[in-house]
């Protein structure tokens, strides 16, 4: 794969450049998706993984339209795209296997009592002020990280500057800070129920 | 071992198939870990609206300072145009900056979208899905009738009537020409059905808008036709 030249065609600001590198990227599609082999033979379909391709390519290429992203010779760009889908798979594995505990629990009372649904901009602005002051910027940064990049605990602790350990009970501890709060608070709870079913 | 730390460890799949099965008996009958595994989901739903909703409000205020910076250069052009007028024979003054407000204004917002990993500075989509894909077909409209070796053909002149009237925000206008495009010319129909559709989403009518995307047929443009399956999938 000549990447240079991908990431000159991607970097061109001329649609048609843009164009001729993502038709580059897109014939080795194969070999960028060999990569992530196991998991994506277990959970995705054809058509799943070929929409997780085409939807990070595009992600890659928006990174490079506003100059986020830095070449740095050889391998840069498939390292980077091998990164946006192996996050993407990651969160998508786990939404399948959240879909799945959810289904086993489903039996149980309690379980599926939608009472609010997200209703106004001022009532989640409200949700949103009360989990920031009492959630605390730390462990935000952390389930963020976690649970909507994507990232695993080795790679939050590198990024973070952290023992492995020590990452492992604070995203724990700051996931259960989160749980309490939505326990505790209705109001939460029945907002991130709504969401649920959205 | 905690209720979150084995939640994380089954939904990472780092469990043994017989752990996983353990696992999964468990939430059958234990009603405590079923409430705990619904407040988990609850809570990773919260934690990604909320870093979703930070992210266009900031992208939302970025856009509306870009729009300012855009206004006040604008300004600044006119009156060095007229200034070049009267005094012609003097050297070009340099191209207009940043005032330093603006500059200030931004610096600090640009720094929080720094903050937000680049993994995800595009990956949340715009608010319109339609917006991108009907961009791209404009520019690639205006682009080939300007073109030296696409000689004018009446249909892109049509289409690009219709696209004018899009542009200036003539939705309801734009709307029959589509149409009118749609049932004639087989070679434009699925960017017309697609930029019909926007016209209608920027009307509120996504309903609609939906129903003119699901129309479209593979064997008219397979290309465009991938990107829409993704836009529809996106807006239900």
């Amino acid at each position: 794969m000549d990447e240079q030249r991908i990431y000159e065609l991607l970097s061109s600001d001329n649609l048609d450049k843009e164009n001729e590198g993502m038709e580059m990227l897109i014939q080795h599609k194969e070999y960028l998706m060999q990569k992530h082999g196991r998991q994506m033979q277990n959970y995705f379909d054809e058509r799943e993984k070929h929409e997780i391709f085409i939807e990070k390519t595009q992600t890659l290429l928006e990174i490079i339209r506003v100059d986020n992203f830095e070449w740095r010779g050889k391998s840069s760009l498939e390292r980077f795209l091998f990164t946006l889908i192996y996050r993407k798979i990651q969160n998508e594995v786990r939404k399948k296997r959240m879909n799945r505990l959810v289904e086993i629990t489903r039996k149980h009372e309690n379980q599926t009592s939608i009472t609010d649904k997200p209703s106004s901009e001022k009532k989640w602005a409200e949700i949103s002020r009360f989990i920031d002051q009492r959630l605390g910027k730390t462990c935000e940064k952390v389930l963020i990280m976690r649970y909507y990049e994507g990232m695993q605990l080795d790679e939050i602790a590198e990024e973070m500057g952290l023992k492995y350990g020590t990452t492992k009970n604070n995203s724990a501890k700051c996931m259960n800070k989160l749980k309490q709060l939505i326990k505790e608070n209705p109001n939460v709870r029945d907002y991130f129920r709504g969401l649920l079913e959205d | 071992m905690k209720y979150t730390e084995i939640i994380d460890k089954y939904l990472d799949g780092k469990m043994t198939s017989q752990e996983e099965a353990a696992f999964e008996a468990q939430a059958k009958t234990d009603r405590d870990l079923a409430k705990e595994i619904e407040l988990h989901q609850l809570a990773i739903v919260g934690i990604q609206y909320i870093q979703e909703t930070r992210y266009q409000e900031t992208k939302v205020r970025v856009e509306a300072l870009v729009r300012e910076v855009e206004a006040e250069q604008s300004t600044h052009l006119v009156v060095e145009e007229s200034n070049n007028d009267v005094v012609r024979n003097e050297p070009k003054p340099p191209p207009p900056v940043i005032p330093i407000w603006i500059r200030h204004k931004l610096l600090p917002i640009a720094a929080m979208l720094l903050l937000i990993p680049t993994i995800y500075f595009i990956a949340v989509s715009y608010s319109n899905p339609l917006k991108e894909t009907s961009v791209a077909l404009i520019k690639h409209y205006e682009g080939t009738t300007q073109g030296e070796d696409n000689p004018d053909k009446p249909e892109k002149t049509v289409l690009l009537d219709a696209i004018d009237l899009f542009k200036q925000g003539k939705y309801k206008e734009a709307i029959p020409v589509f149409d009118g495009i749609i049932s004639e010319n087989v070679a434009d129909k699925p960017s017309a059905q697609i930029l019909k559709a926007d016209a209608l989403y920027r009307q509120g009518k996504k309903a609609e808008a939906l129903h003119v995307l699901k129309s479209i047929k593979k064997e008219d443009d397979s290309t465009l036709y991938e990107n829409v399956q993704k836009i529809i999938k996106k807006m239900e």
